[in-house]
């Protein structure tokens, strides 16, 4: 990351990240998924104790979907979210189901396949904006220390610098209650190309 | 009995009765020296295994430098001998190094780098490894109790949603 961006280049790169935080609200009412309102999204110039405090107190267990990401956009991206968060997205794909008891295994591969869903929707409104290609991995999900599981992201970046462009969206419920987060760390070449994709040096 | 706590790329020191205590280490390293005599301690929490070539020789703060195995661990030793304490009494805990996310790629195998970075600058201060507890996909928070040179390591437990939800029921 050669530079960081000013505070017009911020506001375009939350506007980029309401794309995708709407995506995942519609696909959640696309599965009557109701309970999550709405999305929050803020950019933000993070140091890396800061990143791994970012979701609250860095010891807290949580789950954390991990993926790289490579095209046109590139970094790495997590969602996070507690357990509550999990149950509620099992639970749900169980009534979908029809089938009230799962093994662990099946449980754990429905979750996994959710979240997959999930960042995908996220990503692809994203990179359908400006007609760009981003491949996501199919993201690993891993539940820990949420300050062990995001500083993961951080390595290349603190190679050089003390701090990294962090773009984050929250869900929240219609109580204002955190649902979950994305957590978006891209590489400094390719937010710049996209934001010039759409048109944010331009204005 | 005082807790302090070491942050990401800090070094802290300590003695008597002081808990050194550092979080979430995933695929990062803390390095611990003691010195059992003296009852004084200092404590790392490594983010990377080196400092790449273009920084060496740039004026580094000692917490911006410290994020790194090749600075942190001598700077350690030199603070420990200003404070008194001889290398030659002086013993390693080495904890962390994780690899949290099974994806394979050469960044992400930084956790096996941390702890080989550790153990090399180690090994050069010939400063024995009595403790190690590396690798696996865990993160790990550790306290150094430095009165009784206790070192708790602790882990959280893997569970399924299904798993955990049985656990809470039964309670």
């Amino acid at each position: 990351m050669e530079g960081k961006f000013g505070k017009t280049e911020m506001e375009y790169l939350e506007e980029i990240l309401m794309i995708g935080g709407n995506s995942v609200i519609q696909y959640f009412q696309e599965l009557e998924m109701t309970d999550v309102a709405s999305a929050c999204s803020v950019a933000s110039y993070l140091e890396v104790e800061d990143v791994a405090e970012m979701l609250g107190n860095e010891e807290k267990v949580m789950y954390s979907a991990y993926s790289t990401i490579e095209g046109e956009l590139e970094g790495n991206l997590f969602f996070a979210f507690d357990e509550r968060c999990a149950h509620y997205f099992t639970d749900h794909l169980k009534e979908g189901c029809g089938s009230p008891t799962w093994s662990d295994q099946v449980e754990s591969s429905a979750l996994s396949e959710f979240v997959n869903m999930l960042v995908h929707s996220y990503f692809n409104r994203i990179a359908d904006r400006v007609n760009s290609k981003i491949l996501l991995s199919s993201p690993e999900v891993k539940q820990d220390m949420i300050g062990a599981l995001l500083t993961h992201s951080l390595i290349e970046d603190m190679q050089v610098f003390e701090a990294t462009l962090v773009m984050r969206t929250s869900f929240l419920k219609a109580s204002g209650e955190l649902f979950g987060t994305v957590v978006f760390i891209p590489t400094y070449d390719s937010i710049q190309r996209y934001l010039r994709a759409y048109g944010a040096f331009r204005r | 009995m005082s807790v302090m706590r070491v942050k990401i790329g800090e070094v802290k020191f300590a003695e008597l009765s002081v808990v050194l205590r550092t979080h979430s280490l995933g695929s990062c390293v803390s390095v611990i020296l003691y010195d059992p005599q003296k009852k004084v301690a200092g404590m790392s929490h490594i983010l990377l295994p080196t400092v790449r070539t273009k920084e060496k020789g740039q004026e580094r703060s000692l917490f911006q430098s410290c994020k790194y195995a090749d600075v942190a661990v001598p700077e350690m030793v030199r603070e420990l001998e200003r404070l008194g304490v001889r290398r030659r009494d002086l013993v390693a805990y080495v904890v962390g190094g994780a690899e949290m996310f099974r994806m394979s790629s050469t960044t992400l195998k930084v956790g096996q780098m941390n702890v080989a970075s550790s153990k090399e600058q180690l090994e050069y201060f010939q400063i024995p490894i009595v403790r190690e507890e590396t690798g696996g996909d865990v993160g790990r928070t550790v306290e150094f109790h430095v009165e009784t040179g206790e070192l708790i390591i602790k882990t959280t437990e893997p569970f399924t949603p299904q798993a955990k939800r049985k656990k809470t029921t039964d309670s």
